[in-house]
């Protein structure tokens, strides 16, 4: 059990090395000159008419003028205590910039994913549980449904309506529990749809394995057959994909908070992303490449305690 | 056993038709079905892939799957089920009918431990306590022969063997002390010597309670050796019914007959008399092949290896059929895979022609798997579905180059016409045909690049008793027409018995004993050949 630990803590570490190898790779690459973004020639290209000098003194204190290789190490020490420099925008300590937005995200995203599991979850098992034909074939309707809406059209619809409408809830703002009641439904109805569909398929085939028929020979009802068989062995490859959504809902966070007008890392990064904010945007990738990382950690953490099968393999290593 | 008269019968079928959705039209699978088994009765139904035995028992149990129609009359135990409510028949299921599914690997709960699975039972029909349940389900595993039940209760179905796991379902159907059990093919998953300790289980169990069975049952000479009555099924009718004694030894329909011809049976297997064996030219020779996997101790921590081939030396001549009996786990199909190179053995010698085998590697290997072609157990699994037969027949010789594409073409028509395909199906795709004409298919496949040597692994066992029959004989003429060596592997005595010149007994990785199959069949000498032949179902009725 310890091995099987170690072996997924490993892989996680490896992971996440990996993200910031690519993206500092990928944004070293990139043609911008972040000491040009710094003195403000918008786009990065000309830096004519700007004292050689300064901008040797620029390059030299953020260490621009160090080989690749040394700049990598540099950065990679110090990203590993936590530092992920400082903005070339505002000057702002990445860290620090991150530490202050990341409750509001992390409250849009928590409620994002509780309503994304639940409506998952029920809207899957209605598809397949009630007898009636016409409310499955209606409930089997809605994921492909929730898939195709755009969700910035669906924020606007929710703004419109809700908010502007009904007068309901806030349409924008960080202010309490109802605002963020609109933001956090526009990024779970993707999600919670995906969820939706993979689940009832899951159950589906659950169905049709034969310890189904057994349970059905022993007189079980349909609600024991669900409840006391279905719903586990289905909610296993379910669970997996849970974790993969996870990293889906930072994407969904950058949405929501431009539509909703909410402070965050969605639109932090956004901003940073706009304005070629290489420190900012490494730091994003980090926390995005940590939380993926630790939910399907956490996922492969759970599994072997809903498959005894895992369990004695997780054993056995 | 003696019965009063006039007694209802507890099972009464009349005139039981089940049609399902096909692809185009409805296909009838049970036409006009009646069936009637008295308090206690033993009764086996009989018949091959699709002749309506497995709906008839399923209709009983109301298991039919969505999509199906049923008409006609089930009534168990004076009550018409047709008409039930759902939640009547959920009283009567598992309470007054218990079933035993066919595949114990896949008929427990995965997530569930074994104990509170008969404990379910339990707790739906007699409203005791989940305390109360479980060690009455500790009770009945015991009594269905599970060893340590207390411990195995609290186990998961993958922790337990599958001839342990079908006794957990035995245990299961038989906890409400029902009194009709309805047994699908409960053993056809299971090595013979443990079917046979299983259906002694069974029978024990049912007949201390009084309960009948219907066994459902593809294997004439199980039915034989376990019912007081046997009804015959082909096509969805019932074709013959009446003592095993009757039914096997004087069977009235066309049908029943064929089917009995087509057993191969100890009796058979030594009337067909195969030309002595002579000393032929050895082709392969294996000299102690060793195959070592690591194995996880159960400490966890300890990593012991675990020898699934261990030691094993036999050599094939040219022309012969070499075959190697086991049951599950003992080591067989590993060593067809050493054969074949699709697995390396950890030491040992291995020669082929007098060329070395065993550490052969890269382009002289791929050269060398021409002259050992392997057929699998399972067409269904080992064809593309979706290939043309002729790209199937094809593949080989493209995947070496042989010949233009004419030419293969031509070849491929030879092939199929070899294995008595008509050309017609060159142009099907696999999912298309038979599960005997697919098996036929890979036999084209594997003879596509002129092999020496054929190894099938248990390349009937898939295949119902008449295909089998017939598959039996295509590759003893394909043997005499070609010269081929066949390693045959098979877990069924009496199939070996028919087509091979000599045999090993192989149990956990090793051989026990290996000789000519007139010496393994009349006189074996070690105590498990002998096991195995006493297990083969059908002895008493056939030999006699």
């Amino acid at each position: 059990m310890i091995w099987y630990l170690l072996q997924r803590v490993l892989q996680a570490v490896f992971v996440v090395w990996a993200a910031y190898t690519l993206t500092f790779t990928v944004l070293f690459m990139l043609p911008s000159d972040p000491v040009a973004i710094m003195l403000g020639t918008a786009s990065g290209g000309e830096t004519t008419g700007i004292d050689p000098a300064q901008i040797a003194a620029l390059r030299a204190e953020y260490g621009f003028d160090q080989p690749v290789i040394v700049q990598y190490l540099t950065m990679l020490g110090d990203a590993l205590r936590g530092d992920f420099g400082q903005s070339i925008l505002t000057g702002a300590r990445v860290a620090e910039r991150i530490a202050t937005e990341l409750p509001h995200t992390l409250a849009l995203g928590g409620l994002a994913l509780v309503l994304a599991v639940t409506l998952g979850f029920t809207v899957g098992m209605l598809s397949i549980y009630p007898r009636k034909r016409v409310v499955r074939s209606a409930l089997t309707a809605l994921p492909p449904l929730g898939i195709a809406v755009p969700s910035f059209w669906l924020g606007i619809l929710l703004i419109q309506q809700v908010s502007f409408g009904w007068g309901l809830l806030p349409a924008t703002g960080n202010e309490g529990f109802a605002s963020l009641v609109l933001p956090a439904l526009t990024m779970a109805v993707p999600t919670g749809a995906i969820l939706a569909q993979v689940f009832a398929a899951s159950l589906r085939v659950t169905l049709a394995e034969p310890y189904i028929d057994v349970v059905r020979a022993k007189g079980a009802s349909r609600a024991r057959i669900f409840y006391g068989h279905a719903i586990r062995n289905a909610t296993l490859p379910t669970m997996t994909l849970v974790g993969l959504l996870v990293g889906n809902l930072v994407g969904g966070a950058a949405i929501a908070e431009t539509i909703f007008g909410r402070s965050g890392i969605g639109r932090l990064t956004v901003q940073a992303v706009s304005n070629q904010d290489i420190p900012m945007v490494q730091g994003v990738v980090m926390l995005a490449a940590v939380t993926t990382v630790t939910v399907t950690l956490l996922v492969d953490l759970i599994y072997p305690l809903i498959d005894p099968r895992v369990r004695t393999r997780a054993a056995a290593q | 056993m003696t019965r009063p008269p006039n007694r209802e019968p507890v099972l009464r079928v009349r005139d039981l038709t089940v049609t399902y959705h096909g692809i185009d039209s409805p296909i009838t699978a049970v036409r006009g079905v009646d069936l009637d088994i008295m308090p206690g009765e033993v009764v086996a139904l009989v018949g091959e892939s699709g002749s309506g035995k497995s709906s008839t028992a399923h209709a009983v149990v109301g298991l039919l799957p969505p999509g199906s129609r049923m008409t006609g009359s089930i009534r168990v135990d004076g009550v018409e089920m047709s008409t039930l409510s759902q939640a009547r028949l959920c009283d009567i299921r598992g309470r007054v009918i218990g079933f035993v599914p066919q595949d114990p690997s896949l008929s427990l709960d995965p997530t569930k431990r074994v104990g509170d699975q008969v404990a379910e039972v339990l707790r739906i029909h007699d409203a005791t306590s989940q305390r109360a349940a479980r060690s009455r389900a500790v009770d009945l595993l015991e009594a269905a022969g599970l060893p340590d039940p207390a411990v195995r209760a609290k186990q998961y179905p993958h922790e337990l063997s599958g001839g342990m796991r079908q006794r957990v379902l035995i245990a299961a159907a038989l906890a409400c002390r029902p009194a009709l059990v309805i047994a699908d093919e409960p053993t056809s998953a299971l090595d013979v010597t443990v079917q046979a300790q299983i259906l002694d289980s069974l029978d024990q169990l049912t007949r201390d309670m009084g309960t009948a069975v219907l066994l459902v049952t593809h294997d004439l000479g199980v039915a034989a050796d376990r019912a007081r009555r046997v009804v015959v099924m082909s096509t969805g009718r019932i074709v013959e019914h009446g003592t095993p004694q009757t039914v096997l030894r004087s069977p009235a329909h066309s049908y029943t007959q064929r089917l009995i011809a087509s057993i191969p049976t100890l009796g058979t297997a030594m009337a067909r008399g195969r030309p002595e064996p002579r000393e032929a030219t050895p082709l392969l020779v294996a000299h102690r092949l060793v195959k070592e996997y690591r194995h996880p101790g159960r400490s966890g921590r300890r990593r012991s290896r675990f020898r699934a081939v261990d030691d094993v030396s036999f050599t094939i001549g040219k022309g012969e059929t070499f075959a190697i009996v086991g049951e599950s786990g003992s080591g067989k199909s590993t060593t067809a895979r050493l054969i074949t190179r699709l697995t390396s053995a950890t030491a040992g010698d291995l020669t082929l022609g007098g060329i070395d085998l065993a550490r052969t590697k890269g382009e002289a290997l791929r050269q060398m798997r021409k002259r050992i072609q392997l057929v699998h157990q399972n067409p269904d699994a080992s064809l593309d579905p979706r290939m043309t037969v002729e790209a199937i027949v094809e593949e080989p010789m493209w995947a070496f180059g042989v010949g233009t594409a004419p030419l293969r073409r031509a070849r491929a028509a030879d092939l199929v016409d070899q294995v008595a395909l008509p050309r017609s199906v060159l142009q099907r795709r696999a999912r298309e045909l038979s599960g005997g004409q697919r098996q036929r298919v890979a036999i084209a496949r594997a003879l596509a690049l002129q092999p020496e040597l054929l190894v099938c692994d248990e390349p009937v066992s898939a295949l119902d008793v008449t295909v089998q029959a017939q598959i039996l004989d295509l590759l003893t003429g394909l043997q005499a027409e070609l010269g081929l060596s066949y390693l045959f592997i098979s877990h069924d005595l009496a199939v070996v018995g028919q087509i091979s010149d000599r045999v090993a007994v192989m149990r956990n990785g090793r051989i026990l004993e290996l000789g000519t199959t007139e010496e393994i069949f009349s006189a074996p000498q070690s105590a498990y050949t002998r096991q195995l032949l006493d297990a083969i179902p059908g002895r008493g009725v056939f030999s006699a």
